[in-house]
Formats: structure tokens, sequence, C-alpha cells
């Protein structure tokens, strides 16, 4: 069986030459003869000019102006702002992390050895003697909601979770106090991160307060 | 008159014969070694315990050999030789630097049956499109660098200074491979950066081996054959630079797009979406003067052959700007329907036009005629169909698993049961398409046996195709 190129309804082949040859002058008798343009040349640039027009518009809409923070096709520049996270659901996690040891998921504490944070004074009249407590500590003795706490103990029921105990920084004291503030039923307002910083400073380094100490402070 | 067929087989194609027959010999053989595989992948998408007690074969492996295999193996080769032979042909000059190719072809052959076993045994890199072990991949870079040397001598050595579109597309081809392999070789294996930049670099890698390597080569194969085959000019051929810029230009950053939804800056993945976008002009220049007389189904099976990686091209090209839109994306992406535009783009596009090189060039390197040409039509109709077959029943499984992922309520046994009859019939589908690699290869021997024993016999009687 002979190759099927060599069957007369084929077309003819070009050869490779010839192909380089009919193709060099493609285009040449296409020169504005006339003045009339050709339709042809006339759609193409449409089609590029609608393209590029096209795909610079949506770079400029879904690109995020080329910022390395933005991940959401969506976000457009002036939503390009970091949100603020609920102080109170970091705190959650911080207070799982550490303090319902003692105080408890629910924040209720153990009968005569650690305080009630659900209704404490301590958590909700003032925010002065509460980042304190935070942030040094507390020891000895003390009375919550009119019962006796850590009386028989004598030793530092609060441990300090300032830098000079946990380490936590201000946004994360500021993040607990606001969710024991708001949580167990508590309904005191926030607490910043700025008035954190501020008695931090004020106090400087120093042991567990007491009691009495605290009870001194306006 | 002499017959055409026999006016072609001229003395210049017949001299780079042993290393473009090496480079298409391997070419085919790894074409049925990757389908092989990705038959045994597919299987055990819906069948996970076939062969898992084997560990070599464990789906990871498999997938990696698969990827290697087609890419390194079949796409590789089969580019080297139709990109070598094209711009020997279309430059009037015989390849020189024949010793260099033929070390070069062995050496990557080598290199990539050395990777294949060593992801058998465990090394792969899990970077896509660079799976073969960073130790295997320096030999890969210079035997490339050897092989492609004779085309960059046959580019600058061409007779005339006159050159057409399928030298401009086979050239950038050789020209950019090796930035492309160097640049990731360094990034991401000898020195690699860090964090999201080495997903953002493998994808560009990933995405521009095919874009800016082996569809070009392609693309040159099917500027070449339409005029070739048809005896008429490119229609419109005027635009034909531009449709070649665009490709360069716009195609090198599509990478992104595979990192839509990904944890990468949202400007990458944007920026490769417009690209895609602009990539509607190229395709446009491909779609305009590419298809005179292409669907003339009386015409030569290696005209089907073209008629069929041109529409896949041209279909793909519509799929991936559809497909990266965000709410389709949403659905689709990270699904089997991207396993269905690579098989249709790397299968479709890429192996068809490069199945119809490969019959227009086999007779002009060997100095004879096909063995059996009504094979040419078998083949085409087997590889059509496992290659229709495995494209949609992929799409119909990626369709089904996007809509199970989305409900929540759904767990990952009932995504996966959403998706197995879809890869049921892609299973079929590649058994096919494992017929059509053996079909084709079988062919290639046959026809090189065939041509030995014509040229033993034709040193008593002048040949009777010399006119």
């Amino acid at each position: 069986m002979s190759a099927n190129h060599s069957d007369p309804s084929e077309p003819r082949r070009l050869t490779d030459q010839e192909i380089i040859q009919v193709h060099d002058h493609a285009g040449e008798e296409t020169v504005d003869d006339g003045g009339s343009y050709k339709l042809l040349p006339l759609v193409m640039l449409a089609a590029l000019s609608s393209l590029i027009f096209f795909g610079g518009t949506y770079i400029g809409l879904y690109a995020g102006h080329f910022a390395p923070t933005v991940h959401d096709e969506r976000g457009t520049a002036s939503a390009v702002v970091i949100t603020k996270v609920d102080p109170a659901v970091i705190g959650k996690k911080k207070y799982e992390l550490l303090c319902t040891t003692c105080h408890g998921p629910a924040g209720m504490g153990t009968p005569g050895l650690f305080p009630p944070l659900a209704k404490s004074e301590w958590v909700v009249a003032t925010d002065e003697k509460l980042i304190r407590i935070l942030l040094n500590g507390l020891a000895g003795p003390v009375t919550v909601d009119g019962k006796e706490f850590g009386a028989a103990a004598g030793a530092v029921a609060m441990p300090a979770i300032g830098p000079g105990g946990a380490g936590w920084n201000d946004s994360d004291i500021a993040a607990v106090a606001t969710y024991i503030r708001q949580a167990f039923g508590n309904t005191a307002p926030e607490i910043s991160t700025e008035k954190v910083t501020e008695i931090r400073t004020k106090v400087g380094t120093r042991g567990a307060w007491s009691s009495a100490e605290l009870q001194a402070l306006k | 008159m002499s017959s055409p067929s026999q006016a072609i087989v001229s003395e210049s194609d017949k001299t780079a014969r042993v290393p473009l027959v090496l480079l298409l010999v391997s070419a085919f053989g790894w074409l049925i070694v990757s389908t092989v595989l990705s038959l045994i992948g597919t299987i055990q998408l819906h069948t996970p315990t076939f062969l898992a007690s084997c560990v070599a074969f464990t789906h990871g492996r498999v997938d990696a050999m698969q990827e290697s295999a087609f890419i390194y193996g079949w796409a590789g080769n089969a580019a080297f030789a139709v990109s070598l032979w094209l711009l020997s042909v279309l430059g009037g000059t015989p390849l020189r630097g024949l010793g260099l190719l033929t070390t070069g072809a062995a050496f990557w052959n080598l290199g990539v049956t050395a990777g294949v076993v060593s992801i058998a045994a465990g090394e792969a890199t899990s970077i896509p499109f660079l799976q073969m072990p960073g130790y295997i991949q320096p030999l890969l870079f210079v035997a490339a660098g050897a092989i492609t040397t004779p085309a960059v001598l046959a580019w600058t050595g061409r007779s005339s200074d006159s050159t057409y579109a399928s030298q401009w597309y086979a050239v950038a081809a050789i020209f950019l491979f090796p930035w492309l392999f160097s640049a990731a070789q360094v990034m991401l294996l000898a020195a690699p950066v860090h964090g999201i930049t080495h997903a953002i670099v493998a994808n560009w890698f990933g995405q521009n081996v095919i874009t800016l390597w082996l569809l070009p080569v392609a693309v040159a194969a099917a500027y070449y054959l339409v005029p070739k085959l048809t005896g008429r000019a490119a229609a419109h051929y005027e635009f034909a630079k531009l449709g070649f810029w665009s490709l360069i230009v716009f195609g090198a950053w599509t990478g992104g797009r595979h990192l839509i939804g990904g944890p990468a800056p949202v400007w990458v993945s944007t920026v490769a979406v417009v690209a895609l976008y602009l990539l509607l002009f190229h395709y446009l220049v491909v779609a305009i003067n590419l298809p005179a007389g292409l669907f003339a189904w009386n015409g030569s099976a290696t005209l089907r052959f073209v008629a069929f990686g041109l529409t896949a091209y041209l279909v793909n090209g519509l799929a991936d700007v559809i497909t990266s839109t965000h709410a389709v994306s949403q659905l689709l992406h990270f699904t089997y329907f991207s396993v269905a535009q690579s098989k249709l783009l790397l299968g479709g596009a890429f192996s068809f036009l490069i199945f119809a090189a490969v019959y227009e060039m086999g007779p002009r390197i060997s100095g004879a005629k096909w063995p059996a040409p009504g094979l040419i039509g078998t083949h085409f109709v087997v590889a059509a169909s496992g290659t229709l077959v495995t494209v949609l029943g992929l799409a119909f499984a990626g369709w089904s698993q996007g809509h199970a992922q989305a409900e929540t309520a759904n767990n990952f046994a009932a995504v996966a049961a959403a998706a197995k009859p879809g890869l049921l019939i892609a299973t079929a589908g590649e058994a096919i398409l494992l017929g059509a690699a053996i079909i084709a290869f079988f062919h290639l021997v046959r026809l090189q046996l065939e041509s030995f024993s014509t040229a033993s016999s034709s040193r008593e009687t002048p040949a009777p195709s010399a006119p």
C-alpha cells in the first residue's frame, strides 16, 4: 500500500522553502491603498485594546494595590485595614490557657482557696486594682464578695502575669481583664492596653500586692 | 511528475537520523510508561487499595513518576526532536553538532530513568514538575544544553534571512527552557527560597514549562504542518508576530493562577488571571492564522491530528479564562477539573500536534515511508477517543467533586463517592490511551526496521526516491 501522500486527491504540499517564501511578504499587500482601511486590522486592534483595557481595570479592582498583606481578591484598597479583633476573644483564649486552673472555667473559683471572678468587686469595681493584681500578683488573705480567701494558705495566691511574672504583654493583660469583666455575668467596661501600659509604667518593678495595700489606693 | 512525497525526502533530512530517532523512540517509550503510571494512578483514585501494599507504587509516588515520565520523558524528548528538526528544515541547513546531540539525548534519558527510579524509591522532591531529586537535575540541565546547542547552530546558521513563525516558536522554546530550568533548580532545590515565595516560584516554573517550552514547540509544529499539508499559506499571516509575542510576554505571567485562593498576596493571582485574558489575543491570532482547510475530513490522518490538537489548544485557552474567574474557581479549583484541563492541554493539544509532526518527520528522517499508513488513522481514532473520554470523565468527576465539597455537611467519604463515577470513566479513557501509545510506539519502531531494510537493499540499486 502506498503512502497516502501520493493520493491525487491530496492537496499539493508546499516545500520548506516555499513555506518561507509565501509567508515572507505577507502583509505587504495590505498597504493602505486608496486611503481605505482594511477591516481586520481594526478588529484586531480593537480586540487587543479591549483586552488590555479589561486587564487594567481588573488589576485596578482586584490586585489589592499590589500590597503584600492583601490576600483577598475582593479586598479593595480602602477596606485593607487590619481588622481589630475583639479583645474579649483573645482574653478568653488567654484565660483558658492559665487563669482557668484556679478560677475555673466559669470564674467561680474554689471556696476558701481561690476567689471567684464572677460578681467580684475586685474585678468590676475598679480597673486600677484589677490591673495591678494582674501585673504583679496578690499575696495574703483577701475578702471577695463578703467571703475570706487564702487565709489558711498564707502564701502567694495570685501569681504575677505581667513582665515580672508570666511575661504577658500589655495588650494580653488588657484582653484578659476585659474578658473577665464581661464574662461570668459581669458587665464592666473594657480595659484598654494604654491603661495597662500607664499603670505598669507608674508602678514599676515590684512584688505581689497585699489586700491592704490595694485597699489603700483611692 | 515525481510524487511530492518522494521529492521531500532529501539528504539534509537524513543526516540527523540517529539522534532524532533516538529522541523520538525514547519519547514514545516514555509515553507508554507514563500512560501505564497514569492508569495506575487513576485506578487508585477510586480504588485506594490498588497496589497499596507495594510501596514504590503508592499513589504519591505513582503520581510523581507519571508526571516526570510524561513531562521530561515523553514531552521533553519529543519537543527537543521536533524543534531541532523544524529549525533544521526551515533553516535549510543540516543539523550540526550531532555527536553532542546524541550524547545529550542519551544522558537526558539516563537522567530521566534515574529520576523516575529514585522517585519510586521515595526520593521525590514534592515540587510539581520538578519531582526528580536534586542530584539528578544538574545532569538533566547539562544534557539539555547539549541537545539544544545544535538547535542554536541551526538557527544561527540558517540559509535565508527570512524566517517563519515555526522558527520563532521553536527558537523561543529552545532559549526559554534553560532559563526556566536553571532558575527553578537554583531557587527551589539548590538554594531554596523560603515561605510563600517557594510556592510562587514553583508555580511559575510549573506553568511556564508548559506555556513557554512545550506549547511553543507544539504551535511551531502547527504553523509548519498546516501550510505544508494543505498547500495554502497561513491566513492573515501578518498578525503571526503579534500572536507570538503575546504568548511569550503574557504567557510568562500565568503561573500565579494556581495560587487563586491560596496564601500568596492576591496580586500574584490577579495578574495571572489578567495574563490569561490577554493570552486570548494569542489564541485569536492562532485561530485566524491556521484553520484554513484544516477541517477537511477527507484530508490526511496527519492533518486530523493537527485539527484535533489545535482545537484542544484553543478550547483550553477559553477554559483557562473561564475557570480562573472567581465564582468558577471557588467551585472547581483543587478538584479533578484542573486535572482534566491539564490532560486536555498536554494530552490533547501538545501530544496531538507532536504526533502530527512525528508522522511528517518520521519518513523524512528515516528515508522510508510509514509501513502501515492505515495505522495512522487508527492511532488518531484511538488517541482522540481516549483523550476525550479521559478529559470528559475527569471534568465530570471534578464538577461533582466541587459541588460535593461546597456542601459543608459532606464528609470526605461523601466527596470521594461523588467523584467516583467520573473517575471510572477516566480510567476507561486511560486504558484506551495506553492502546494508542502502544500503536504509535509499534509503528515508529516498524518504520525504523523498514528503513534499515530499505537502506541495505538500496546499496545494490539506486534509491528510487532520489529525484
